[in-house]
């Protein structure tokens, strides 16, 4: 019996990640179009003379010679992967156009007409300013993005003109960052204390602070499209999102060592929002002997949304969470839809979205039954 | 209310009146029938809570009126949201003993 | 038994019946809203009254001593080059003589034989040359694809046309003056005039006759000399001035665009509704003035002017000027258009206000953000020191190129920026609060909530798509109103 459930785990296990494998094969199968054809796209060839000087600089001439200047193509790390930049300067290095050519953000209405906004305020700089840093403010909202185009901007420059920079690495540890390894250590504690006024005081306070701090203030939860972004081989930029490493890799630290999942009990803001919601509203576990199943139901989804993002090679489309919604009020309808429904469930149901919806659980659980496989 | 009367527009009011006495005439009956203790800042509370309700609603459809329909839909689902959890919040307050 | 039976059933019947009216009270709540929101009355201004009542702010509270203008260094006065229209217009006579004359420059000469002082100004502000060129090159193409739209914005052409009517040429009302202000601004005036019982009963007169003849909101300032142009002077041509004697103060009027048009701009919008009001309130005021014995010129738009007008309204306490350089008011917001009066009657000035427009502008944003042409500054605080203070520069350049590129008949403006502006808003109880709550609110986190509530929850199609095709889809801001619509009334 006991061999039995250990080779189905390792079938399991095992067969996810062949999936996982195969989809992000398929998905990058796919050749980016070429540089030309990019540039193309924005400077038709009636119109325009274009001519290679190196991978990330090109030169552009109008037809009837009135114009001419240069095109420079380079990548920032954004939110869900790599985000091209296309600059067109003029000989001054005063910058006349600037698009994003090529990203995998997740298409929020807002973020979109954020982002738009940001690239004027970006244009209105000169190329060289990017060169020593960020001359302009990140737009609170789309952070992540907003640095992605300016260092695709930077990078573009940098490398067309072959300017050395110096790459130095500066892991940032701000109240972020206190806050998520306070967090940790808090949800570490509640594993070893008995007693259980303080348990409950430890609990309460973290999920207050996450509430206010990782929900409202910094909005930074664990969401699916960033676990596919990195599947994908996308890792965020340490410099700017060291928060992120920590946050993950505690987590999952603290399965490896104490079998606990932390993050889903007391760090994830959106599990506080529904804790004091269980809180005002009373809500009741609930029960049905179908849990097994909507279980297997829950984790199935998320697998197929992984396997959906990795095939389109877009990990923005596995995002169906509803923090973004619950705390920015960003996302498309269905989501406010299913966040409204989910809200008012959690007043009488405890945890519903924890328990039936959320993706994050299977991917606690893909990696408990990992660690319960070699322990063995 | 009325653009073109004069006098539909006061006796809307009058009417809103009497429907707001009734409503809390009611509410006050049925509580005293009710096995529910009230006190004075539970009473605050409710009535609060109604006026905040209507106004959440009026503002919704003053935006509808305003032809910004989708910033109604967002008023009311936001603010609606929010009032519909503090609703359930407050019948657990009075209901608890 | 019976008695109590009874009672019993009354108060059952109040039970359920409170149920009942609680529902239909949020109903008629519901319905009381959607009547507000949708009440024409509560648009402000358009002459709704004749005594004033459309200046419902009080603005007692927030009465200061020192304009909330910052002044940081030597302030000059504004010359006449520096108008857009006047350096437009003396660029446009070298390039575009009348008859059959062979114009007098053209771009290809370059800045340096460009006549002073254009040569200066060009010489220093390197770009606006180009973007001036840009402006004709779109105009062209203005009027080429006026065809494509000429019957949708049929009505909304007239319209404008009808409201710009009374404005140029011989019959312009007021007429153009003519020789020396000492001679031209005392033409026609009184002989007489009787002993004034004080200058506040002076300010209250021509305040209330400002109001009976339309006026939306009217202010008083007394004429300061950085606020008046140097170089030109209507009725004599372009000479260096002092500021004549007789401009003691000025009476300055505002009044708005009607509004259903305004938040539907550029392309169903027009300046010319304000401008025609403007003129006629102050060319009456002006005679009005004369004939109770004192001296009076009026500054009228869209281009009359020897004084410019947002700052001196900034003095009269009608506002305070915004990120879009356009002045704010707590009545009108931003779809404020301003006209003054200059006179020597002796007035008793008005003090200028802070409601707080520079925090809330810092944060906002959404004029930059929508503005089709990026004339607007992005800067979080007021950057550019103009002529001595310091405040957000509007690229009047650009600005005028995006006129020539809207789908309008020709060059006759796009507004977007006062449509979009969040103090725009109609006198209804929802925006009545947020009015009177955030300029007493000294922390701005009440302006915050709404700024973010203002952001996400309504719509804003975003800069370009403003412009027709293929740069954007002619969109406007609010929906036009149906009697500007062609398709509503012609088949089409």
């Amino acid at each position: 019996m006991m061999m039995k459930k250990k080779y189905r785990d390792l079938i399991i296990v095992s067969g996810i990640a062949v999936m996982i494998i195969l989809a992000a094969v398929y998905g990058k199968r796919r050749d980016a179009e070429t540089q030309k054809e990019l540039i193309e796209a924005f400077f038709p060839s009636s119109q325009y003379h274009i001519e290679r000087v190196n991978g990330n600089k090109w030169k552009l001439s109008s037809s009837n010679l009135l114009y001419s200047g240069n095109i420079y193509i380079g990548e920032g790390k954004g939110y869900n992967g790599a985000v091209s930049i296309m600059v067109q300067t003029d000989h001054q290095g005063r910058i006349s156009q600037l698009n994003i050519i090529a990203n995998h953000e997740t298409p929020s209405y807002f973020q979109k007409l954020k982002i738009n906004n940001f690239l004027k305020t970006a244009s209105q700089v000169k190329i060289g300013d990017y060169v020593s840093g960020e001359p302009i403010d990140a737009v609170s909202g789309a952070t992540i993005t907003s640095r992605a185009i300016m260092q695709g901007i930077r990078n573009g420059n940098t490398k067309g003109e072959n300017i050395a920079v110096s790459n130095s690495f500066h892991p940032s540890f701000g109240i972020l960052e206190f806050i998520i390894v306070a967090l940790l250590i808090a949800g570490l504690i509640l594993q070893v204390i008995k007693n259980r006024k303080i348990r409950r005081t430890i609990r309460w306070t973290s999920l207050i602070v996450s509430f206010a701090m990782l929900g409202f203030v910094y909005n930074q939860p664990i969401t699916l499209s960033r676990i596919v972004a990195i599947l994908n081989g996308h890792f965020p930029d340490i410099r700017y999102e060291f928060y992120f490493y920590l946050l993950l890799g505690g987590s999952i630290m603290a399965i490896i060592f104490t079998k606990k999942n932390i993050y889903c009990r007391s760090i994830c803001p959106f599990s506080a929002a529904q804790e004091i919601l269980a809180k005002t509203g009373r809500a009741k576990t609930f029960h049905t002997k179908y849990y097994r199943r909507l279980k297997y139901l829950q984790w199935g989804f998320t697998l197929g949304a992984i396997l959906l993002a990795l095939v389109l090679n877009n990990p923005g489309a596995a995002q169906y969470e509803v923090f973004g919604a619950f705390f920015q009020l960003t996302g498309t309808v269905i989501l406010f839809v299913v966040l409204f429904i989910v809200v008012i469930l959690s007043l009488f149901i405890y945890r519903p979205w924890c328990n039936f919806m959320c993706p994050m659980d299977g991917v606690f659980a893909y990696v408990r039954m990992i660690r319960n496989m070699i322990s063995k | 209310m009325f653009p073109n009367s004069t006098i539909l527009g006061p006796l809307f009011w009058i009417v809103m009146g009497g429907l707001y006495t009734i409503s809390f005439t009611g509410f006050y009956y049925w509580i005293t029938d009710s096995i529910i203790k009230m006190n004075w800042w539970k009473w605050l509370l409710s009535i609060l809570w109604f006026l905040g309700l209507n106004i959440t609603i009026a503002g919704g459809f003053t935006l509808f009126g305003e032809k910004e329909i989708r910033a109604g839909f967002w008023f009311l689902s936001v603010f609606g949201g929010v009032f519909i959890v503090l609703g359930v919040g407050l019948w657990r307050l009075l209901t608890s003993r | 038994m019976d008695e109590d039976n009874n009672k019993f059933n009354r108060r059952n019947f109040i039970k359920t019946a409170g149920l009942a009216s609680g529902v239909i009270a949020l109903a008629g709540a519901a319905g009381a809203g959607l009547a507000a929101g949708s009440n024409k009355d509560s648009y402000t201004g358009w002459g709704r009254t004749a005594y004033g009542e459309d200046q419902f702010f009080n603005r007692k509270p927030f009465l200061v001593d020192t304009p909330t203008y910052d002044k940081v260094g030597e302030t000059r006065r504004i010359a006449f080059i520096e108008d857009l229209f006047k350096r437009n217009g003396e660029l446009s006579r070298l390039l575009f003589p009348r008859g059959d004359e062979t114009p007098l420059w053209s771009f290809d000469e370059g800045v340096e034989k460009l006549p002073e002082p254009l040569k200066t100004y060009y010489l220093e502000h390197p770009d606006a040359l180009g973007e001036f060129r840009k402006a004709i090159e779109k105009s062209q193409e203005q009027a080429g694809t006026w065809d494509k739209y000429k019957h949708k914005y049929l009505l909304a052409d007239a319209w404008s046309t009808a409201h710009a009517s009374p404005i140029g040429g011989q019959g312009a009302f007021p007429p153009q003056p003519h020789g020396n202000p000492e001679e031209s601004d005392f033409r026609g005036v009184n002989e007489e005039t009787l002993p004034l019982k004080s200058p506040a009963h002076g300010s209250s007169l021509i305040k209330q006759i400002a109001y009976s003849f339309g006026a939306s909101l009217v202010g008083i300032a007394k004429v300061k000399e950085d606020w008046v142009y140097q170089g030109y002077m209507r009725g004599v041509g372009k000479i260096d001035f002092e500021v004549p004697e007789h401009w003691k103060y000025a009476v300055v009027i505002a009044v708005p665009h009607e509004w259903d048009s305004m938040y539907a701009n550029p392309t169903y919008g027009t300046s010319y509704d304000a401008y025609s009001k403007l003129r006629f309130i102050a060319g009456k005021l002006e005679v009005f003035l004369k004939e109770i014995g004192y001296a009076a010129r009026s500054h009228v738009p869209p281009t009359s002017y020897e004084i410019a007008m947002p700052p001196l309204a900034i003095d009269a306490g009608l506002g305070e000027q915004g990120r879009h350089g356009v002045l704010v008011t707590p009545e009108l917001g931003a779809n404020t258009r301003l006209a003054a009066v200059t006179t020597n009657m002796l007035l008793e000035p008005d003090k200028p206000i802070d409601i707080g427009i520079k925090e809330f502008c810092s944060k906002c944003k959404i004029c930059a953000e929508e503005c089709p042409s990026g004339a607007i500054s992005f800067t979080d605080k007021p950057e550019n020191v103009i002529r001595g203070y310091q405040r957000w520069n509007i690229n009047q350049d650009k600005c005028f190129t995006i006129w020539n590129s809207v789908a309008t008949s020709h060059a006759r403006g796009c507004r977007v920026c006062l449509a979009v502006c969040p103090y725009s808003r109609k006198n209804n109880w929802i925006h009545k609060i947020v009015r009177e709550v955030d300029p007493r609110d000294p922390t701005g986190l009440f302006s915050s909530a709404m700024l973010a509530m203002q952001k996400k929850f309504f719509t804003y199609p975003g800069g370009q798509e403003y412009l027709p095709a293929p740069d954007g889809n002619n969109k406007t801001f609010g929906e036009a109103p149906d009697w500007l619509m062609t398709e509503e009334w012609f088949n089409i």
